[in-house]
């Protein structure tokens, strides 16, 4: 559901830098972005424009369309007043756009001066040769206000993540852009240079240069920007005057949805009363996790959840054997378990859901008996032996049990939608009868029907007394599917709440950020 | 939802597309797989035709494939070993020095011991180069080629060292698996050897699962790093093999056996359709690939053309062949 967005007045100027009409953004069988034409987003030159909204809601999308990395299945797009729909990054740098995004965007191999003028030929070059004393002398000069302590020469790779942003957004704003990007930068960097991030966003903005930042950190986007727009589910929701809407009113912007219950559970008990399966103590690893401890029990779907970096990704790993924990210990069915390999983990009868299916959990290439029978050949082979006699049998059944769209077992992954390649996926695990599913992200970019068929699917396993572990961004998914629900933040267990006490996502965000 | 994936986004059957558009766009798609599948095997028969024509009885004897068939039991044997390698996405260049060293053993072995040590002795030595090959790069992480490279050098220098640099001739049943019909048996067993154990084993299972994906395939339970290590080895074992059967064909073993060998090798395995991206292919791919190399050589030679411009025309062939079956969206990136 989204309201005809009607802009409020900009503070500080009235001209448009950039206005993004009817965006979408799609892919098969779902949509990244998908506004009504009449939404339209107005980032006002002179102004710090906040974008925000939950993990799924489509801000790095739109980022990323107005940045030049990808294109827009639909909508327009104008950049002071011209029709601007780039090709590249390049040509949205040559436009004015300058971005710092949220991955890393220097290049690890190259020195800071290399990647400074990457794309651009002109300043640090005379006819195709690189003059590297006075490129050197261009950068110090552009990272003077930012990082001093960082050198022209130093490989990018050797910085840490902070300066690395920091010598990104010194790049963009040496550029002279008339918009500027930030996605999620406070998260990276703390204190006296968070401070002076505020102070350069300011100076931008009196200098009349658009700036459109995102950031899940309320109070910050209350003090910093004029203007607020919310995103939600890939819809355009509104747009407000920062100061006068509370961080409440945002939230429930941002998150108030009428909830597609029957989708999930239709029970209101925890069924945690079962035997532990997976003890977790003190488990901790630097950088990405520190001493988590939890348990789940048979017939239980314990709900993690987190921020982008939070640590539910590498502690999913850890749990299946594909990283190693620095200290703490775990336990599988009372006996130690250490899992030095994601074999190993199977062996033990645990089984892992990737949160990118097609890097991760199928060969695309390989047809689908083959894909689903790859975790469990071990057990299915004879002293190394393995004709695939039984196979396309195998294969056939868990097509219709899981009601897979495919041209039968010799079809591959590649010909398949995003739905039906995560049921390719389930059905691998499903053939190694575990006792812990690990499902990370299971329903990302998958059409509602096909979700639906999950969730069914998630029920049934905790019925048959398996432990589910759900990793998920979704908030709706992780209340509405959930006996219990974990949040970290930052690496640590931040919160904990149970199926019964029915938290709502208002509460799980703020304990998220 | 914004990391689905690029590839999804490409190439997904769209499944609410009108029946019709979806059905043309499949029969596309599975009639170029097919066609890239026979066209080995149709190039086979179109180069027999060709010279059959050109030449006549002078291509078509029997004398003529005799000789053929010999010349390319060896190659396909050294391919046997290399498929499983090209499969698993990796490339072996050390074939050549490594069949020499393992002929030149053999021969060395045989002359006091008797020619089964001398077999089993060569053999062993393949396998040994091949396990250091596999251990190198699997556990110690230095890229194939450079790994192979290296040994490429090594084994040919243990070839001169062991030698002396001078050749050792062989004798008896050595000499005889060179022969008819020892050879054709050799041939056989190793290509139903290797048949067997690329498609009926979780060994071949998991070469072309790792080929396919590497990290897919260690989060899906395969033992990536002891694969790696063990489809080198065998492709070591394979090239001793080979190596041995050259030294028993030619009834002597020289230091300089096989040079430029690895080339021929993997052209073989190339030309029968097996891409170097690894993940598909088969080992009947090779047999046919090591035909069409020997059926274009003994052509040309048999048509009198120059030497200098053999080498062209297989150089040629061997670009034009990968170029037509390459599906060069699958590629990420080409290097």
């Amino acid at each position: 559901m989204s309201t005809p967005n009607r802009p409020a007045v900009a503070a500080g100027g009235t001209r448009a830098a950039l206005i993004g009409r009817g965006l979408r953004k799609d892919y098969p069988g779902t949509h990244a972005l998908a506004w009504a034409p009449a939404d339209e987003l107005v980032v006002a030159a002179g102004e710090i424009h906040a974008l925000v909204g939950e993990n799924g809601a489509g801000k790095s999308t739109l980022m990323a369309i107005v940045a030049g990395l990808t294109a827009p299945s639909g909508g327009t797009l104008e950049l002071a007043g011209e029709p601007y729909a780039p090709a590249s990054i390049a040509e949205a740098s040559r436009r004015g756009v300058g971005i710092v995004t949220q991955e890393a965007g220097l290049v690890g191999a190259l020195t800071v001066a290399e990647n400074f003028f990457i794309g651009r030929a002109a300043e640090d070059a005379t006819a195709g040769v690189v003059r590297r004393r006075r490129a050197g002398a261009i950068v110090r000069q552009a990272l003077a206000g930012f990082a001093p302590h960082v050198s022209p020469r130093a490989l990018a790779s050797a910085l840490s993540l902070e300066d690395q942003k920091l010598v990104e957004l010194a790049r963009a704003v040496h550029f002279s852009p008339r918009l500027l990007l930030v996605d999620e930068m406070s998260a990276v960097l703390s204190g006296p240079r968070l401070a002076r991030l505020f102070e350069v966003l300011r100076e931008q903005r009196a200098a009349g240069v658009a700036v459109l930042y995102i950031s899940h950190y309320l109070e910050e986007v209350r003090e910093l920007c004029d203007r607020v727009t919310v995103l939600k589910d890939g819809r355009l929701v509104t747009t407000r005057d920062a100061a006068a809407t509370s961080e409440r009113e945002l939230t429930t912007l941002m998150v108030g949805r009428e909830t597609a219950e029957h989708l999930y559970r239709s029970d209101r008990v925890a069924h945690t009363g079962g035997d532990v399966v997976l003890r977790v103590e003190r488990l901790t690893r630097p950088g990405a996790y520190r001493d988590v401890s939890f348990a789940v029990r048979r017939g239980e779907i314990l709900g993690i959840g987190g921020l982008v970096g939070c640590g539910s990704d590498p502690l999913a790993r850890t749990l299946f054997g594909a990283l190693k924990p620095a200290s703490g210990t775990m336990e599988l069915g009372g006996a130690p378990y250490r899992p030095r390999s994601p074999r190993e983990a199977i062996a033990r009868r645990v089984a892992y859901v990737p949160p990118d299916r097609d890097a991760e959990g199928l060969l695309l290439r390989t047809p689908i008996a083959a894909n689903v029978t790859l975790a469990v050949l071990p057990r299915l082979a004879r002293l190394g032996l393995y004709a695939g006699v039984r196979e396309p049998r195998l294969a056939r059944t868990l097509i219709d049990e899981l009601a897979i769209r495919c041209r039968g077992a010799a079809d591959v992954p590649l010909n398949l939608s995003g739905g039906n390649r995560q049921k390719v996926v389930l059905a691998k695990w499903l053939l190694s009868e575990a006792d812990l599913f690990l499902l990370h992200n299971p329903t990302r970019g998958i059409d509602v029907g096909a979700k639906a068929e999950l969730y069914a699917l998630m029920r049934r396993l905790a019925a048959e007394g398996a432990a589910v572990v759900l990793l998920s961004d979704e908030l709706p998914e992780l209340i509405g599917m959930s006996d219990r629900i974990l949040l970290l933040r930052r690496g640590a267990l931040a919160y904990e709440a149970s199926r019964e006490q029915a938290p709502s996502e208002e509460q799980l965000i703020t304990h998220m950020v | 939802m914004t990391t689905t994936s690029t590839i999804d986004d490409a190439t997904a059957a769209p499944e609410l597309a009108p029946a019709g558009a979806l059905a043309s766009a499949l029969r596309r798609r599975t009639s170029r797989a097919a066609l890239s599948r026979l066209l080995p095997l149709t190039g086979l028969v179109g180069l027999v035709l060709f010279y059959w024509i050109a030449a006549g009885d002078r291509f078509m004897s029997f004398d003529n494939w005799r000789n053929l068939v010999q010349q390319a039991a060896v190659v396909a044997i050294v391919g046997f070993g290399l498929t499983f390698v090209i499969v698993a996405g990796s490339i072996d260049l050390s074939v050549g020095s490594v069949a020499a060293l393992a002929g030149m053993v053999a021969a060395g072995v045989a002359t006091p011991h008797g020619a089964l040590l001398g077999v089993l002795a060569g053999i062993a030595v393949g396998g040994a180069c091949g396990l250091v090959n596999g251990f190198v790069f699997a556990v110690l992480k230095v890229p194939s080629f450079i790994v192979t490279l290296g040994m490429l050098s090594i084994a040919r220098g243990l070839t001169l060292v062991y030698s002396h640099t001078a050749p050792k001739p062989v004798f008896g049943t050595f000499e005889a698996l060179g022969g008819e019909p020892g050879i054709y048996w050799v041939l056989l067993g190793a290509l139903l050897l290797a048949f067997a154990l690329f498609n009926a084993t979780t060994f071949g299972r998991y070469t072309r699962a790792i080929g396919g994906d590497e990290r897919v395939s260690r989060l899906s339970g395969v033992p990536v790093t002891r694969m790696k290590v063990a489809i080198f080895c065998f492709g070591g074992l394979m090239a001793g093999l080979g190596g041995v059967v050259l030294s028993a064909r030619l009834g002597i073993a020289t230091p300089q056996a096989g040079t430029g060998f690895e080339l021929t090798a993997i052209a073989a395995v190339v030309l029968g359709g097996t891409p170097l991206t690894g993940g598909i292919g088969n080992v009947w791919n090779t047999v046919i690939g090591a035909l069409i190399i020997q059926v274009l050589n003994n052509g040309l030679v048999i048509l009198s053309v120059a030497p200098e411009v053999q080498q062209i025309i297989q150089g040629a062939i061997l670009i034009v062949a990968v170029l037509v079956a390459l599906e060069r969206r699958k590629i990420g990136h080409i290097k």
